[in-house]
């Protein structure tokens, strides 16, 4: 178990720093010439261009830059906006934890939603209520995140008008106007999230309550509720996991796209906004930053996995 | 699961041995029907005909130009004369929603094409030459894993630009590692097979014996993974439009027609309902037809490989 943690944490760790090179030389070398932009393209005489490239560095070879880029992010300095001229880490640093908010509330409401819901169902299986969420959900699977945000902004500007704030305030600030500003934007992430969600709990739920611990359970005079609810649905736990893990991909697009409409102000608009203005310091930081989030999300999946299913533990 | 795998493997190696094509040709069309015939097949093909009648008959029918703005006409609700309403240019949105089907299929199209082609070459590759080579190339699917799809997807259209080409570049390059995963595990699976090992055995040059002894082992579960991708790919070109990474203005774009809706949803929703109901009305049908094609050609494989 422990060799298993170690090696999945040094692949991470590896994956991250592949990614590093990868991204810096996208937003260096791909873009063009910033001097070029930044000189603008009238006033580049080639003395004034010359004296722009000195100044950003760009006269030095990518790898003496990718250095020493690198050794300044490990220390937390990620260098300074082209477009706004501020710190980079301390704007990150104001937007990650909305990103995170966001993400967090969404994947919880999901699990509210999906678990007893897919739970529901694989108990009574074939009933009405099983067909009608299945028809469901396989429609909220495919209602993009883009077409239901329309859709709340929309309940939001005419049925919820009193209850939806339009702008986001912090938690600490305001713990009820945070919930209502963010509340739209999560049920937009949560609803495909938890179709796929009721979708697996039933599948893993009447898998596992088919097998033999469960008649053990029940011949040793377990009450059927704590069959169902406890043992049943521990074991099907895992892929649960695994695959809200799998989900947490979907979620980053869910979230860059849901932080457009709402106008919140969080990583994923940070991320758009820096791509519009060419802005690639930034660019590369608020990338590095969620893949960085993404990877470590994944390496935590994997290690729930043998914890949540007790039958998983001597396999790895 | 290794066991049927290895069955379908060997009847295809010898349906083609024997070269009866016929053979081959039945048992296709026997799949196509069987995909009919299923539930979820019936149902996606039912909500594809409408958007596919809009896209063709459209253009006939509806005398509006996609891109001529017409103030007198602005913000102007469903009627006889427009038969979506207009915007708030006044452009007629009908004529708008049906000459910006066609690109949100063939871009998805296009980017699963580029993704199954280059995608399964490094997955056999690596399958089949194993060592450093595999190592490096898994390593390589790994790092592309490790980033979430739509940002890639912003990154690489947010650089070198948008439209059809950068965008089947962009959905191409995110679906590249399930393919290349799915080639390699099928490849790896196949190539210990007796009948590949006979073909190689019999002097089959290395080429010959990936295309014509190996893809054909390992083609069903591409497929299924190829039609599970399209409504994915679908989502995500929409949403790169809807981001405004898509076509220039005044191209007619269905994700820009939505997000440009946004600001007009109290007085003119009927903008945002069209582009929304042809996105959905596709996604729901392409993961129908999926799904089918899933249950009849390969239940496992795909699942296993993510694809849920």
């Amino acid at each position: 178990m422990i060799l298993f943690t170690a090696r999945r944490f040094a692949e991470a760790v590896a994956v991250l720093f592949v990614l590093t090179f990868l991204i810096y030389v996208i937003g260096t070398i791909v873009p063009g010439d910033i001097a070029q932009q930044m000189a603008g393209i009238e006033g580049a005489t080639p003395e004034r261009m010359a004296e722009m490239r000195a100044r950003l560095g760009l006269d030095r070879p990518l790898m003496v830059r990718y250095g020493e880029w690198l050794g300044n992010a490990v220390r937390g300095d990620f260098g300074h906006s082209l477009f706004t001229g501020r710190d980079i880490a301390a704007d990150v640093r104001a937007q990650f934890p909305v990103s995170l908010e966001v993400a967090f509330a969404s994947v919880l409401l999901a699990v509210i939603i999906g678990i007893p819901l897919g739970v529901y169902a694989a108990v009574h299986t074939g009933s009405i209520m099983d067909r009608i969420l299945r028809g469901i959900s396989l429609v909220f699977f495919s209602v993009p995140t883009f077409v239901s945000g329309v859709l709340f902004v929309w309940l939001g500007s005419i049925v919820l008008r009193s209850f939806y704030t339009s702008f986001y305030v912090p938690f600490t600030e305001d713990p009820i106007a945070n919930l209502r500003s963010i509340m739209l934007p999560c049920l937009a992430i949560a609803l495909p999230t938890s179709a796929s969600i009721i979708q697996m709990t039933r599948t893993t739920m009447i898998a596992s309550l088919q097998e033999p611990f469960i008649d053990t359970a029940r011949v040793k005079g377990a009450r059927e509720s704590r069959v169902r609810y406890i043992h049943a649905l521990r074991a099907s736990l895992g892929p649960v996991i695994t695959l809200i893990g799998l989900l947490f991909g979907a979620l980053v697009g869910g979230l860059i796209i849901v932080e457009q409409i709402f106008n919140l102000p969080g990583l994923g608009r940070g991320v758009l906004l820096a791509i519009a203005e060419r802005d690639f310091p930034y660019v590369i930081t608020a990338t590095l930053v969620i893949a960085s989030v993404y990877i470590v999300v994944n390496f935590i999946v994997d290690l729930l996995y043998p914890i949540l299913d007790p039958r998983q533990r001597e396999q790895t | 699961m290794s066991a049927p795998a290895a069955d379908r493997a060997a009847t295809n190696g010898k349906a083609i041995e024997r070269g009866t094509p016929g053979f081959r040709n039945a048992r296709l069309w026997h799949q196509l029907r069987a995909v009919v015939r299923h539930p979820s097949g019936r149902f996606g093909l039912l909500l594809i005909a409408p958007v596919l009648i809009l896209a063709i008959v459209g253009p006939l029918v509806i005398a509006w130009d996609p891109i001529q703005i017409n103030p007198a006409d602005s913000l102007q609700g469903p009627s006889a004369r427009h038969w979506f309403g207009t915007d708030q240019l006044g452009r007629d949105l009908a004529a708008r929603v049906v000459s910006a089907i066609p690109v949100v299929i063939w871009v998805p199209l296009g980017a699963v094409l580029l993704a199954v082609t280059a995608g399964s070459a490094i997955g056999i590759l690596a399958g089949y030459r194993r060592g450093w080579l595999e190592r490096v190339l898994m390593a390589g699917t790994d790092v592309l894993l490790a980033m979430p799809g739509l940002l890639t997807a912003i990154l690489i259209v947010g650089v070198f630009g948008g439209g059809s080409r950068n965008m089947i570049l962009a959905i191409g390059v995110i679906y590249l590692p399930r393919f290349t995963r799915i080639a390699r595990g099928s490849t790896l699976e196949v190539r210990g097979l007796p009948y590949v090992d006979a073909a190689r055995l019999s002097g089959t040059k290395p080429l010959a014996l990936v295309t014509r002894h190996i893809l054909p082992g390992i083609s069903s579960p591409l497929f299924v993974m190829c039609v599970l991708s399209l409504s994915t790919g679908l989502l995500v070109q929409t949403a790169l439009s809807f981001l405004g990474f898509g076509f220039e203005p005044p191209t007619a774009d269905l994700g820009r027609m939505l997000a440009n809706s946004v600001d007009f949803l109290t007085l003119a929703p009927w903008m945002a309902i069209s582009p929304a109901l042809v996105i959905t009305l596709l996604i729901l049908a392409f993961n129908n037809l999926g799904d089918a094609v899933r249950d009849v050609m390969d239940p496992e494989v795909a699942r296993a490989a993510g694809a849920v």
